[in-house]
């Protein structure tokens, strides 16, 4: 992303109040509709009226990348729907850093004020800069931003998500799959089959991250039918809509513990070192303790 | 004795003036004390069904023939070296299997496999003190050496079922087992392999002795006789361990 041919000159672009770190602002329909803001902050070095040769422009690219020159000349965009949100003159920007006045989040070029229904639009956030290189006489280098930062709007509802069920004892595990989408959340809910002409009565399940794939539903009744939904939660809060309901039927069954019990096992569980456990213990200790004392001892 | 030996041998030598005699010094004697690592692994089969008044072998109906995989590993003192050795020490492992559980259902479903994974794990603790006679080795040079043990043996053990711990009729299946065990065992000793190889370890990194064993292990882990969920077993394991 650095254009400049010397390596001490720099800008760095960040989104204000949001860390440090943070290179991309998704943003859903609400946020926009919403007039949300944001703001930009930057920071340079190696820069003074000395190198830098006019002020710094910092604009916003109908692209999801930057293009390497002046704003609205170049780029994928044709270079004729830029918008410049700042312009930071010689000695502010000796000053190292600084901050650009908020601005809407709905006025980037690829929404042009608008918050239409089901787009995905990537605008980048850009700095350029004239500048005389070390040891140069002219003008002639350029200077962006160090890193890329973008603009996402988002009121593209995800793909529902996959499912499949597992019927187990007292329980359905929920098995999801993302279909692709880059996800926050699985929302989960279900129901007891109703009756021919009733709706059914929807009870929510926990939320799943979307960093997880199955999610359990307990305390199920064995023996009955149940259906089950599941939509997919993007990272703006889109909602998917729920996807087809599949039903499960929770059965009982024996695991190893079980099946002992089922057997006539006598064991109880627990730790079990009641009645004459505690003493014969104690008095293999013991025996240990003396052998090992009678070894120390013939040494 | 040994220095008329000696200078009968440098006698010859100097009077021939061609023969070449290497002297080699008797191995260093054994320290008195030290330490034992071992790492082993073996298969196992806990003898569930030993247990009085089972209508059947729950460990057969859920795993079948199947053993559980054993890991562990000890570490012995040794607290006196004669004539053999004898140690004290502990040991630690862990064995697991896993099942598909069994459906209980009023339909023809009863008896089948359930989408639900049941698991016998169980965490073999055990107080050894061992007898090895390892004079084959420290005096003999026969790379053998037999040892026994006897074990206090504590093993907590735990029955999950979908990933946590089974319930049955507000009886949790998890507990502690106490009981004893014998173990008989032969080590290879691998310093003869390589004999120069064994002195570099000794010097770079203490280790004195490298072995690789095999031992039959007698496990009584009943609670000493107490009826309830019978973890004995009989079986191998075999390893690799380091003297220090």
């Amino acid at each position: 992303m650095l254009s400049s041919q010397a390596l001490a000159q720099t800008v760095t672009l960040g989104f204000g109040g949001a860390g440090t770190n943070l290179t991309n602002l998704p943003f859903n329909q609400g946020s926009c509709n919403g007039n949300d803001q944001y703001t930009v902050t930057w920071t340079s070095s190696g820069l003074s009226s000395s190198n830098a040769c006019g002020n710094m422009q910092i604009f916003v690219t109908n692209a999801s990348g930057c293009p390497s020159g002046a704003p609205n000349t170049s780029g994928a965009d044709g270079g004729t729907q830029d918008i410049v949100i700042d312009t930071v003159d010689l000695s502010t920007l000796a000053t190292g850093s600084g901050t650009v006045p908020s601005q809407r989040r709905r006025d980037i070029p690829g929404l042009g004020g608008n918050c239409p229904d089901g787009q995905d639009i990537k605008n980048a956030v850009c700095a350029y800069l004239q500048y005389r290189a070390p040891g140069a006489t002219s003008c002639d280098s350029q200077l962006g931003s160090s890193t890329n930062l973008t603009l996402n709007y988002d009121s593209k509802p995800p793909v529902p998500p996959g499912m499949n069920l597992l019927a187990q004892d007292s329980k359905i595990v929920v098995q999801l799959d993302p279909q692709g989408e880059t996800l926050l959340r699985y929302e989960i809910r279900y129901a007891e089959a109703p009756a021919a002409d009733a709706g059914p009565a929807w009870r929510q399940a926990a939320n799943l991250d979307a960093k997880k794939t199955n999610e359990s539903i307990t305390g199920l009744q064995n023996g009955v039918t149940y259906i089950v939904e599941a939509q997919s939660i993007d990272v703006v809060e889109n909602p998917s809509g729920y996807n087809d309901a599949q039903t499960a039927t929770p059965q009982a069954s024996n695991g190893f513990w079980g099946e002992y019990k089922d057997a006539g096992g006598h064991e109880l569980g627990g730790c079990s070192s009641a009645d004459a456990a505690v003493p014969s213990v104690l008095g293999a200790l013991g025996v240990l303790g003396v052998l090992a004392a009678l070894v120390r001892r013939r040494r | 004795m040994r220095a008329a030996f000696l200078s009968l041998l440098l006698g010859a030598s100097a009077a021939s003036a061609q023969t070449v005699v290497q002297i080699q010094p008797p191995p260093p004697p054994e320290p008195p004390i030290g330490f034992l690592f071992e790492l082993k692994m073996g298969t196992l089969v806990p003898r569930v069904g030993d247990e009085p008044g089972l209508s059947s072998n729950p460990y057969q109906t859920i795993y079948g023939n199947k053993s559980m995989l054993f890991g562990g590993g000890e570490i012995d003192f040794i607290a006196w070296h004669g004539y053999g050795a004898v140690s004290v020490g502990f040991a630690a492992g862990y064995s697991e299997l896993y099942a598909p559980a069994i459906l209980v259902t009023n339909d023809a479903n009863n008896g089948q496999p359930s989408t639900e994974k049941t698991a016998l794990l169980i965490f073999p603790l055990r107080l050894p003190v061992a007898y090895r006679f390892d004079v084959t080795w420290s005096r003999w040079r026969i790379p053998f050496v037999p040892y026994v043990k006897l074990a206090l043996l504590a093993t907590p053990w735990r029955v999950t079922k979908g990933g946590t711990t089974e319930v049955v009729n507000g009886q949790t299946g998890s507990g502690l087992k106490w009981g004893y065990g014998f173990t008989v065992g032969l080590a290879f000793i691998l310093d003869v392999l390589s004999t120069q190889m064994a002195k570099d370890m000794h010097t770079d990194t203490g280790i004195r002795h490298t072995y690789i064993f095999a031992e039959y292990n007698y496990d009584k882990l009943d609670d000493f006789g107490k009826v309830g969920l019978n973890l004995s077993a009989r079986y191998f394991t075999f390893g690799l361990g380091f003297e220090f």
